[in-house]
């Protein structure tokens, strides 16, 4: 597991007076050394348990930096040494040493190489390494064009591409948009969780703040401090404001949270307190709660302007929200020396369940920085409870409403976008396509309803309920459920209803295969009742459909007769899937020569044949007949293994003649058929259809 | 060894090294790799022209139309490996500053992937030199496998200077600015256009002190005689090289903690 310790580590740069100091250092033996010796770090020592995240911070000039250089091996100590133990990742000054002329790609193969990735690991992380990085198309452009946050992201989502034992991060997450360091820091957090052990050096007090277990402060090369992330910062921040006769000391009181006061005592806070609007002393708040604080202040000296910052701070000194006086333009112009000014601060406590305390601040103007009379962190500590809110996680209360509403995903979204294209090259589209699926129980095909705007979707189906439950699914206009029962004519009929309510048929089940074969069980017969049967046709022609391009049939047997009575809506189908039978399963069915004779003198010609469905009285026999069934599907190749027995059923995909035939047809058309035949999963038309239509001449 | 072992473990990085920086070169030409062909051809060309042709120079003793041509080639092919070695060694180090500062990877990948890299430019030039010596009837025969020792001999040569001075030149700017005028003088202080028996008799013996000088000897006998070097001179150039490699690799050693920190 990932281990680092650092002991006695020393680093000297040797200083020459000149150039040609080193090179009689170099060439001219001698007792004394030419150079001076410039201490960078000094006597650093600590050790980073496995799974554990320390935080180095310091002004600029440290040697935060490095010490990562010598953690990481690319700089030597002058004295001391470094071990660690498991594989290390590290991002040492934004990127990764990356050549500007050479692409992502190049430089990803060569840095990772470097990084102890193998080119087929590489070859293999490539995608997801691009897809974190989000930059896409510039992967294969030259490095140099990229913008530093680009080649940040890269760098980043290189170095992490699978977790390391030690993950070394210096200040790179610091460039970059906001979004990306959520990201970043999202994916260290996740290691963090998985065991990686982190060491980050930042001048950022959030990152320190929210990922650090254990923080180190830097000053001049020497480790002044080490302790928990929050202490350390407060002492750094007092610290950046060091630069005047400030003391700066920190206390524990009693509560076991650190309290940091710092500064230079002109004025001073004499009180604070915490109370409810009604003035009563809290030291528990409701979340949400209406809250004042008071804050006594008293001048010592005479002072030009000051300035009150107050902030809340929680547990782990991360600021919640903080402001000052100076922001709301109350600056206090010479007050009087030796006064007392009240300061009450009022604000709604919409904060998450923990402890919190308050910051404040005396200074001149408005940051500390300039001047700073006094500084004070964790002046008082008080706890939040949820006592009439839902619950809720996080540091911050935000009422919050959730609206619920069943929706579906758009699945096929992106090759839903290619066919588009590709159909755009031909003509603007002119209308939607419709789409008749009769038997349409369970809803249908998710390609169809990804597409939902490109397609107008009517359904059949015998049971009312089941249509109304599948309207009520899909909300939408361009999906319409029609309670109808359909056949050649329209009439009366007796409609049997099976074990399964999906195999109920207008034809009689054969008991003799549904008694004996197991797997057909489903289709066998509980009851009947009487419908009322109309024709596509009658019902094309009562709304107005004039045209249907695509057709799916599976109506367990009356298949044939459906289509008998839609012989002028067989006029615009251009592709048609029907479940045809090759052994009856209900007595009178049709089987599938005869649909497929219907079908020919109808002007369609048999394409493909899916989904092959043998039975055999065994039941579920397990004994494969082989995968030599392959068929194209859904635009792959798929192997059905067929299983014992006799052949019952199988999906016929039919494609009107006059789709495949030679001569030429308009654009519009072809852009039409395109799209039908690409959503339908049969690349192999598509093509023929495009070698067959020019792309451009719109009409 | 251990060092051996690294940069074989590393050897992915070298090789892709290898391959890009030989695409990056001509990756935005028309012409691509026919650059690395036309360059020497060019010099030669020149070279056959002026000296040959116009200063009427003939070789004593040979008396062929490709003679000089041949001669040309087999100083100022080898002499070229020896440069670009040298010259891309040097700055082996201060060029990759961004990379060295960043990860810890083994030093010693960067001076391998320039030898590697001038290798592969030089077998590109020389098969087609080859090819031409076949075809038009001068191939040496057998002495031509003396080319291997020899070619051995100009590498850790020009390896160990490299290393050298690239670690000089992390310290010292100057030592690259006055090492490239320095190769001028030594191009035309060895024997390469010229015979060295054209020269006054003290000073071809002064040209020999030159240690590439018994180097090309080698090479001319080779490739323009058809003999085989003569071995005994070639000592003296291979303690050199080895000497070189040594020290440069003492250098290197004793430097290397302070390498990054110079950059």
């Amino acid at each position: 597991m990932g281990m680092i310790s650092v002991s006695q580590v020393a680093k000297a740069y040797k200083q020459y007076p000149s150039r040609l100091a080193r090179l009689a250092d170099w060439l001219l033996p001698s007792r004394s050394p030419r150079h001076q010796l410039k201490w960078i770090l000094q006597d650093i020592t600590f050790n980073v348990n496995p799974g554990e995240a320390l935080g180095i911070v310091g002004l600029n000039g440290a040697g935060k930096s490095t010490l990562l250089k010598i953690i990481t091996g690319t700089t030597r100590p002058t004295a001391g040494h470094v071990h660690i133990t498991g594989r290390v990742a590290a991002l040492l000054e934004l990127g990764l040493g990356f050549h500007p002329d050479f692409t992502g790609r190049q430089n990803v193969m060569m840095a990772g190489q470097l990084l102890g990735y193998s080119m087929q690991d590489l070859s293999e992380l490539m995608p997801q390494i691009q897809a974190f990085a989000e930059i896409s198309e510039y992967l294969d452009q030259p490095v140099r064009t990229y913008s530093s946050g680009m080649q940040m992201r890269l760098a980043f989502s290189l170095a992490t591409a699978r977790r390391p034992d030690v993950l070394i991060v210096d200040e790179a997450l610091s460039v970059g948009d906001a979004y990306f360091q959520h990201k970043s820091f999202e994916r260290i957090r996740e290691f963090q969780k998985q065991g990686t052990t982190l060491l980050i050096v930042s001048h950022d007090k959030q990152a320190i703040q929210s990922i650090c277990d254990r923080a180190l402060l830097l000053k001049a090369g020497r480790i002044v401090m080490e302790g928990a992330p929050a202490a350390v910062m407060d002492y750094y921040n007092g610290m950046l404001s060091e630069h005047h006769e400030q003391s700066l000391r920190q206390s524990t009181p009693n509560n076991g949270q650190v309290k940091t006061v710092s500064g230079t005592g002109e004025a001073s806070i004499e009180e604070i307190e915490l109370c409810d609007l009604a003035g009563q002393p809290l030291d528990i708040v409701f979340v949400g709660q209406a809250v004042r604080a008071r804050i006594l202040v008293k001048v010592n000296a005479t002072i030009d302007s000051l300035v009150l910052g107050f902030g809340i701070k929680d547990r782990l000194g991360q600021m919640m929200f903080g402001t000052n006086t100076y922001y709301t333009s109350q600056v206090l112009q010479h007050p009087e020396f030796g006064a007392y000014y009240t300061y009450e601060v009022e604000f709604a406590a919409n904060l998450g369940v923990g402890s919190y305390s308050i910051h404040t601040s005396l200074v001149r103007n408005n940051s500390h920085i300039e001047k700073n009379y006094q500084w004070v962190d964790g002046a008082l500590v008080f706890e939040v409870v949820n006592k009439d809110k839902y619950d809720f996680v996080g540091c911050s209360w935000n009422e919050l409403t959730f609206n619920i509403k069943k929706s579906y995903p758009i699945l096929a979204g992106q090759e839903l976008d290619n066919s588009l294209a590709i159909t755009k090259q031909y003509a603007p589209l002119s209308r939607k396509l419709v789409v008749i699926d009769v038997g349409c129980r369970w809803g249908f095909a998710q390609k169809f309803i990804a597409a939902k705007d490109l397609f107008q979707i009517f359904g059949f189906d015998p049971d009312p309920e089941e249509c109304e439950r599948l309207n009520k699914y899909y909300e939408d206009a361009s999906i319409l459920l029609n309670p109808l029962a359909l056949a050649q004519t329209a009439g009366t009929r007796t409609l049997f209803i099976t074990q399964d309510p999906a195999c109920s048929s207008l034809l009689q089940p054969d008991p003799n295969l549904t008694e004996n074969y197991p797997a057909l069980a489903c289709a066998r017969q509980m009851s009947t009742t009487e419908v009322e049967t109309t024709t596509l046709d009658i019902w094309a022609e009562k709304n107005q459909v004039a045209i249907v391009d695509y057709l799916k049939l599976d109506t367990q047997g009356s298949e044939l007769e459906i289509l008998k009575g839609a012989v002028d809506m067989l006029k615009t189908v251009r592709c048609l899937e029907v479940e045809v039978e090759f052994n009856p399963i209900y007595f009178g069915q049709p089987i599938f020569s005869e649909v497929d004779i219907f079908l020919r003198n109808q002007g369609f010609m048999l394409w493909k044949l899916s989904n092959q469905v043998h039975y055999s009285p065994e039941g579920n026999p397990n004994r494969p007949l082989g995968e030599n069934h392959i068929c194209y599907d859904d635009l792959q190749v798929v192997k059905h293994t067929v299983y014992g027995g006799q052949i019952y059923w199988a999906n016929a995909h039919y494609v009107k003649q006059d789709v495949l035939n030679t001569a030429p047809r308009s654009s519009k058309e072809s852009a039409l058929d395109i799209l039908l035949f690409d959503t339908l999963g049969m690349p192999d038309v598509v093509d023929h259809l495009r070698q067959k239509t020019q792309t451009g001449n719109f009409e | 060894m251990t060092r051996l072992a690294s940069l074989w473990s590393y050897r992915g990085f070298i090789l892709s090294s290898v391959k890009r920086e030989f695409q990056h070169k001509y990756q935005s030409t028309l012409l691509g790799p026919s650059w690395a062909v036309l360059n020497p051809l060019a010099m030669i060309l020149v070279y056959t022209l002026i000296f040959s042709q116009v200063m009427r120079a003939k070789l004593p003793g040979v008396d062929t139309t490709f003679a000089y041509s041949i001669y040309l080639c087999a100083g100022i092919l080898t002499w070229g490996l020896f440069n670009e070695i040298v010259t891309r060694g040097q700055n082996s180090f201060v060029e990759n500053a961004n990379l060295l500062k960043k990860i810890n990877f083994p030093r010693f990948c960067l001076p391998t992937i320039v030898v590697l890299n001038a290798v592969v430019n030089f077998s590109i030039i020389f098969t087609l030199f080859t090819a031409f010596l076949i075809l038009s009837g001068h191939f040496p025969g057998w002495p031509f496998l003396a080319l291997v020792p020899l070619l051995a001999i100009l590498i850790f040569f020009a390896i160990g200077l490299g290393v050298t001075l690239g670690v000089l030149n992390v310290f010292f700017r100057d030592v690259g600015q006055f090492f490239a005028i320095f190769l001028q003088f030594w191009f035309w202080l060895t024997p390469i256009v010229y015979p060295v028996n054209v020269l006054p008799a003290l000073i071809g013996k002064i040209v020999m002190l030159n240690p590439l000088a018994p180097l090309m000897a080698g090479f001319q006998d080779i490739l323009v005689l058809g003999q085989w070097p003569q071995w005994i001179t070639l000592i003296y150039p291979t303690i050199l090289a080895l000497l070189l490699c040594v020290q440069g690799m003492r250098l290197f050693r004793r430097h290397a903690s302070d390498l990054v920190d110079e950059l």
